[in-house]
């Protein structure tokens, strides 16, 4: 893969801005919904650019035309309705625990950048709620952050993304199908400068089936590539040897 | 104007409003609930309408579409992804550029737009005071944009340009106008608190 169809991915991400306010031609406007099936962050962004739009449409309210009410009632008379699609739709009230799934959701789209992610759930049910919900906001609030970046960085066998808000100053990777280290081994995050320079940005482990979900440590100004290579136990302060994974962020 | 009781009145967590819940009731084949989401949205989606076509014949057809839509499709509606207004109104303004992009051609659209002495275009008079304060916000929020988003939001959004036509009209490159619709409408929305 080479640098254009990173870009061309990550471009589509973008397009909840567009699609939001009809700006799409047809056939745009048919790959961002097939996209919005599979990718959460955009139907979230969607969904809030779709209500900021209906608010500047509000403001436009001024009293229909007279004749419109009645000709509207006398069609519907002889209009059939569509049925709800697959199950009933709930009407109850979802409380807190939809609102988590909703975060899930978005992570897992995050993570489903790479492949899909069949074990993702088994892994992230063993983390507390907590931990998970400011895991999934941050990723949330970072996709939609208007600078957000996404790459993916091949690790291997293992797939992985990194997504970065130079405004925010925030960045995460995400993986799956990383192998588990030895006990005296750690995998450790870097983010390079365009010189070159490496500075640690965490050391961590994957979960139980091969999945990390991990915020960049230290000041991410000046950015230019994020790298990944397997350390002593502990970490190390430069990397001891060439990197595992390795993606241009700029 | 149908008295629904409070406790079966289908509610969404998410988006407690009565449009919303008129719009589940309608999705239930409830004529009556229908007639009063009618009488509360059918003033927004014909104004909206008006303003992106303009011809108001022309207008009334789309919004008489728009309404008998929201009646067959009632049920495709999901609470959880966002309010009954915005369902509603998003079908709206979709319906009026399709208009405007099959009645048009675009050398029809008004083809000199100066960025830099561009003012919101707000000619609608209304005088709800409530929409007044509404108007004020959105009006304010818009200000805070840079001249090309708010120039971008404004011919997309007004004028049902697609982001080729926008980019062509702004004279910025195609990538450029996809960025600045999308960061306007980000900044609107913060702007005006959507959640």
């Amino acid at each position: 893969m080479n640098a254009d169809e990173y870009d061309n991915e990550s471009e589509i991400h973008l397009l909840a801005g567009p699609y939001a306010l009809d700006a799409l031609d047809d056939f745009e406007r048919a790959r961002f919904e097939r996209h919005l099936v599979i990718c959460s962050p955009c139907q979230l962004e969607t969904e809030e650019l779709q209500a900021t739009v209906a608010r500047l449409a509000e403001v436009e309210a001024t009293t229909a035309p007279a004749g419109l009410r009645s000709a509207v009632m006398t069609q519907i008379e002889t209009t059939a309705q569509v049925v709800p699609r697959g199950a009933p739709t709930s009407v109850g009230a979802p409380g807190k625990a939809r609102q988590v799934t909703r975060w899930l959701a978005a992570a897992a789209a995050v993570l489903a950048i790479g492949t899909v992610g069949a074990g993702t759930f088994a892994y992230q049910e063993r983390q507390s709620v907590e931990t998970l919900t400011a895991q999934s906001q941050m990723i949330a609030d970072l996709v939609a952050s208007p600078d957000t970046i996404i790459r993916k960085m091949p690790m291997g066998d293992a797939t992985s993304s990194v997504v970065m808000s130079p405004s925010r100053g925030q960045a995460m990777m995400i993986a799956q199908g990383v192998p588990a280290l030895p006990a005296d081994q750690t995998y450790e995050l870097w983010t390079l400068t365009a010189d070159g320079d490496a500075r640690p940005a965490g050391i961590w482990a994957p979960g139980p089936n091969g999945t990390a979900t991990v915020p960049l440590e230290g000041d991410l100004s000046k950015t230019a590539a994020v790298a990944v290579t397997i350390e002593p136990a502990g970490g190390s302060a430069t990397p001891s040897g060439p990197p595992i994974a390795k993606v241009v962020m700029a | 104007m149908t008295v629904i009781p409070f406790e079966s009145m289908p509610t969404s967590a998410k988006n407690p409003d009565e449009v919303t819940a008129l719009l589940l009731l309608t999705a239930r084949g409830d004529e009556a609930a229908f007639r009063d989401l009618y009488d509360a949205i059918a003033g927004s989606v014909f104004g909206l309408i008006r303003r992106v076509v303009r011809d108001p014949s022309q207008s009334e057809e789309v919004a008489q579409e728009v309404m008998v839509e929201v009646w067959r499709l009632a049920a495709r509606f999901d609470p959880e992804r966002g309010s009954g207004k915005t369902w509603i109104l998003t079908m709206a303004h979709r319906r009026a550029v399709d208009r405007v992009r099959s009645a048009q051609s675009s050398s029809n659209r008004d083809t000199a737009y100066g960025v830099a002495n561009h003012e919101p275009d707000h000619d609608h008079v209304s005088s709800d005071v409530e929409n007044e304060f509404e108007k004020r916000q959105v009006r304010n929020a818009m200000k805070e944009l840079t001249p090309v988003q708010r120039a971008a939001v404004e011919l997309a959004f007004y004028k049902g340009y697609t982001h080729t036509e926008v980019a062509k009209t702004l004279e910025i490159p195609l990538g450029t106008a996809k960025t600045r619709l999308r960061d306007g409408l980000i900044h609107l929305r913060d702007a005006l608190g959507v959640t």
